[in-house]
């Protein structure tokens, strides 16, 4: 095909005719962005005529508001609110490595030690895999050996998380309540966590700190008597709503709110 | 009424070549047509101005694919924007309304997304906002210049994102 005689040097100047024409043709932000280049079209690249169709179409349910803002207008509220909407939560600053567990459980009645640990949470479980849950297993049982007496006794169990470097604490559990000597026999501690600051608990579902402890006989006590320890130790922050552990993510962006300041 | 015997119409581009069209395509020329439908006796030739014999291949290009119903594989990529701008004004002038259509469109896409600076360039248009005007404006369309796909501000336009 012949190229064009190169007799134009400047470019081609369209009839405003034409170019509001190819408006109708633009996507919404080519035509918004259009509306910067000059005073005069940011008159006619604005225009409701040019903005109707495209609202119509894109948020049906915006153009029928009873408003005297321009449709360009509500489209731009359309497209924010739209993005809003469908935002995923960021993901979080804290790390597993981040993290120290700390669990204490003493005996209420004479503040003997029955059981104290800590852990670096990234050297633990995660059990089931990908959710907020952590198991440790003790061999031949942990903390302090206690008589196997079968009967209950009132403890005071704590769950405290800490950043390293200490740089942030959290009590996920502080909880007195019963728990039996029974080697193989396990004990379920539940304890309701606050809502994060910037959700009231109507709007944040309810999660609530999990500990399990699992008690182990490893041999007889002097006077014949069997002897329990600790034989493992579950903790996870448990969804109450679908009854779920929640997952690592969720987790750590709980406890950022309250690790973080 | 002017009538032609023929089936073919001339038509003379502005650098002088003459073409025969098919009356039919003549047809989807609204100006053509009111040419001849205007004239007393039969005409012979028909000067077309601003079109260009260039215009004319793409042109009957275009109508062949129509009638062929492959209108769709018609493009005008080989074209740079200048070229297709005074092709969009050629058909504008003989008033073809489905390829006018068609190359507006053309026009539209090769406008999206594209920077203000890039727009502005592309039509010949003086920016006449000064920095503060400009500054709210771009803030109010902020929406329109987030995305990966939109091309970056040149700096020489001093403008801030």
């Amino acid at each position: 095909m012949k190229k064009m005689v190169e007799t134009h040097s400047h470019s081609t100047t369209l009839s405003w005719e034409i170019l509001i024409l190819i408006a109708h043709y633009l996507d919404p932000k080519t035509l918004a962005i259009a509306s910067c280049v000059s005073k005069s079209w940011l008159h006619s690249m604005s225009s409701d005529l040019l903005w109707k169709p495209i609202l119509t179409t894109h948020f049906p349910s915006l153009s029928t508001l009873p408003s005297n803002v321009s449709y360009c207008r509500l489209f731009a509220l359309g497209h924010g609110a739209a993005k809003r909407r469908r935002q995923s939560p960021s993901k979080p600053t804290l790390s597993l490595g981040d993290l120290i567990f700390a669990v204490s459980i003493t005996s209420n009645r004479d503040s003997r030690t029955i059981g104290e640990f800590s852990w670096p949470v990234d050297a633990l479980q995660e059990d089931p895999p990908g959710v907020f849950r952590f198991c440790i297993g003790f061999d031949c049982g942990g903390g302090v050996a206690v008589r196997n007496e079968g009967l209950e006794e009132v403890v005071k169990v704590t769950w405290n998380v800490v950043v390293k470097g200490w740089r942030g604490v959290f009590t996920l559990m502080d909880y007195v309540g019963k728990m039996g000597f029974v080697g193989g026999g396990e004990e379920w501690f539940s304890q309701e966590l606050p809502a994060p600051g910037c959700c009231s608990k109507v709007v944040a579902s309810s999660v609530v700190a999990d500990m399990r402890v699992g008690m182990c006989g490893c041999g007889e006590s002097d006077d014949g008597g069997g002897k329990v320890r600790v034989g493992k130790i579950s903790v996870g922050i448990l969804n109450v709503d679908d009854w779920r552990y929640v997952g690592i993510e969720d987790g750590l962006r709980y406890l950022q709110h309250f690790l973080l300041t | 009424m002017a009538s032609s015997s023929s089936n073919l119409i001339s038509l003379k581009t502005s650098d002088g070549t003459v073409f025969k069209v098919e009356r039919a395509l003549a047809k989807t020329m609204k100006t053509v047509q009111a040419i001849i439908e205007e004239a007393d006796a039969n005409i012979y030739m028909i000067p077309i101005h601003n079109v260009f014999s260039h215009h004319m291949d793409m042109i009957i290009d275009y109508y062949k694919l129509s009638v062929a119903g492959k209108s769709k594989e018609f493009s005008v990529e080989k074209l740079d924007n200048d070229e297709l701008k005074d092709f969009l004004l050629a058909v504008h002038y003989l008033n073809m309304e489905d390829l006018f259509e068609v190359l507006t469109q053309a026009v539209a896409d090769r406008l999206e997304k594209k920077s203000v600076g890039y727009v502005r360039k592309y039509f010949g248009i003086e920016n006449d906002f000064t920095p503060e005007e400009y500054a709210a404006i771009r803030k109010k369309n902020d929406w329109a210049f987030k995305g990966d796909d939109i091309e970056p501000e040149e700096d020489e336009e001093k403008q801030e994102e």
